[in-house]
């Protein structure tokens, strides 16, 4: 039997997932022929880049993308996909996706002959969240979904279609549409144990993808599974419905992988893949005991190479970042999301103190250790004023990146709930990517507003505060507004960004950042603003 | 602020329906599971526009807020999510 795994996801969205190589080890261990269909590549498909837009916003330093360049693909991915198919003529098409993938699924779907079609399954967070929703809107191209972990239960699917054992309705987590109409769910089936799930096999990806850009420059990375699960209840997050479905079993969802699994998966990868650095995969690396984190540090001092991971800000020690600093630790993704503390605790269900996420993150700039900041607006009933906290906060942070995705209402999380009952999404509605512009529907802040302000928010960061009355103009989304935010963007991108980097071997990324404009006081500004409104009326007129 | 001030984009819609439903859901097991399992039958009698009550029948699409919990949860979000204005149109 034939399975074709099938990756439709977005072009520069470079990090490997770990999740196909695990799938494609367990296929192939049970002594299926697969192969994958990886989307990735294409440049031109929906001309979305994630990681190019990043740096044209100034979310990321600039990089050489001539390896990636490289390897794309400018061929029609529909028309390559519907090759593929005819050529390994797959017993099953096995879909991973998010549910920003999901149309991309639905895409290639529609180039095949409903005739010729083989069985279509789809697995991964967007059916989890809701199956029968990513069934009825395939209107038919889908036959099956397999919620939660797939790696028993894509298995048991294949043997059940095959003819081997077991039947389709015995299968864990499996929902499909009854002849009579009805939708027919299992249970999820029952969480694996990291430690003893087999170790991903990525040699049907093209060589590209195992490069991805971070700090400037090329690194071929690979990722390591360290933590299944996050302990913290985000409302933006599925991890509180990830939580719940498994509460109710009274069984933890979050898992942890030993010491002597991540070092086998390090072994392994090195050997079968040469990297030069890791992607710790964990929601937040540093939620461990201080027993299991210096046993990871014991354990990667073998190593020593290049690595990323991402934690919360309540997390950081200085003891814990100088150990790991020594280990080779290269960056760090902390999620700040939102700066008012109020608005942060009671519609995002997140308790920290702004003071807290200040202190600590600025502890890593003494320490020497390069760290990026996500934030995230247009939740729901947030106004311009709240996200102004945001960038303020961020102004007080001493990061050398700083994202602002747009709010995305996945299913599953419960903002997306409460985006439905505020009627600023239709129930059923498809969410899109973090880099597109937000979907909600918001009386007291436009789709547009929000946009203008996200493409601004590096330059709220780091300009002075007397400047903001032109960062104000270059909000417009027109060509005027255009013209100035590309003045405004080079003239950061010269003058106010420093990068965190690795040039020497003996310094794993001081940041310099110099001095700051921070000090000016009230009425000093109010002079500057006013020499600046001068200035622009003189300009205007 | 009252629910009233701040109603949702959807003209068809009324928050203090809604979240009066879900605060009955949150705190009856047995209105809870009936809406879960049948929910044309639970709304059944309420005076409901049809955006309502898909928004309604939806919640059993999440795991979060099939659980009295997560419903609660969720109707505190939206209720603390009041203090923060947003109730003026964008110009």
């Amino acid at each position: 039997m034939n399975v074709l795994l099938v990756y439709p996801n977005l072009y520069g969205m470079n990090m490997l997932p770990p999740a196909i190589g695990i799938l494609n080890s367990c296929l192939r261990a049970a002594g299926y022929r697969t192969d994958i269909f990886d989307t990735t590549v294409y440049e031109r498909w929906h001309h979305l880049d994630s990681d190019k837009l990043k740096e044209e916003r100034l979310n990321a330093r600039p990089y050489d993308d001539s390896i990636l360049r490289e390897h794309a693909v400018y061929t029609s991915p529909t028309e390559d996909f519907r090759r593929k198919v005819a050529e390994f003529s797959p017993d099953l098409l096995a879909f991973s996706v998010t549910e920003d993938m999901y149309p991309n699924a639905l895409e290639l779907l529609r180039t095949l002959d409903p005739r010729d079609r083989p069985p279509v399954v789809l697995g991964g967070v967007f059916p989890t969240f809701a199956p029968e929703l990513a069934v009825r809107k395939s209107h038919g191209l889908v036959d099956y979904v397999l919620t939660g972990e797939g790696e028993q239960t894509l298995t048991a699917l294949c043997d059940a279609l095959d003819g081997k054992h077991g039947d389709l309705e015995a299968i864990p987590g499996i929902g499909y549409v009854r002849p009579d109409g009805s939708f027919y769910k299992n249970p999820l089936p029952p969480l694996n144990d990291p430690n003893f799930i087999p170790l991903p096999d990525y040699s049907f990806f093209e060589e590209s993808r195992f490069y991805r850009p971070m700090q400037g420059q090329m690194w071929r990375m690979f990722p390591v599974e360290t933590i299944r699960g996050c302990p913290y209840t985000c409302a933006y997050c599925n991890s509180p419905s990830q939580n719940a479905i498994y509460a109710a079993g009274k069984v933890r969802y979050i898992r942890k992988t030993n010491v002597e699994k991540i070092k086998e998966q390090l072994d392994y990868l090195i050997r079968e893949y040469q990297p030069d650095s890791f992607y710790f995969w964990a929601d937040t690396f540093l939620a461990v005991s201080d027993k299991e984190f210096e046993e990871f540090c014991d354990m990667y001092s073998d190593y020593k190479l290049p690595f990323w991971i991402q934690t919360r800000p309540e997390t950081v020690t200085r003891r814990k970042f100088e150990r790991l600093k020594e280990v080779g630790i290269l960056r760090v993704a902390f999620g700040v999301e939102h700066g008012n503390p109020g608005f942060r605790e009671k519609v995002l269900m997140r308790k920290v103190e702004n003071d807290l996420i200040v202190n600590n993150l600025n502890l890593l700039r003494e320490i020497g250790v390069p760290f990026s900041v996500n934030n995230i607006m247009g939740f729901p009933r947030e106004t311009r004023e709240l996200a102004f906290d945001t960038i303020e906060l961020n102004r007080r942070i001493k990061s050398d990146g700083m994202n602002a995705y747009s709010f995305t209402p996945f299913h599953g999380t419960p903002l997306r709930t409460m985006a439905e009952m505020l009627g600023y999404v239709r129930h059923g509605e498809i969410a899109r990517s973090i880099m597109k512009p937000t979907m909600l529907r918001m009386p007291q802040w436009s789709k547009q507003e929000i946009e203008a302000l996200r493409r601004c928010f590096v330059l709220y960061v780091k300009l002075p505060k007397s400047r903001w009355p032109e960062v104000k103009q270059a909000e417009q989304l027109t060509p005027e507004g255009d013209r100035i935010w590309e003045q405004l963007r080079e003239e950061t991108l010269e003058h106010h960004m420093q990068w965190g980097d690795r040039a020497h071997e003996d310094d794993a990324g001081r940041i310099d950042l110099g001095e700051d404009d921070y000090g000016i006081d009230d009425a000093t500004e109010k002079t500057i603003l006013g020499t600046v409104d001068e200035r622009l009326r003189g300009s205007a007129g | 602020m009252s629910v009233c001030a701040a109603p949702p984009a959807d003209p068809t819609m009324s928050l203090e329906t809604i979240l009066r439903i879900v605060d009955r859901a949150s705190r009856d097991d047995e209105f809870l599971d009936l809406l879960l399992t049948d929910p044309t039958k639970a709304l059944k009698g309420e005076d409901l526009t049809s955006a309502e009550r898909t928004t309604l029948k939806g919640l059993r699409d999440s795991p979060y807020t099939s659980s009295p919990r997560g419903l609660a949860d969720v109707r505190k979000m939206v209720l603390a999510s009041l203090a923060y204005g947003g109730d003026e149109p964008a110009a």
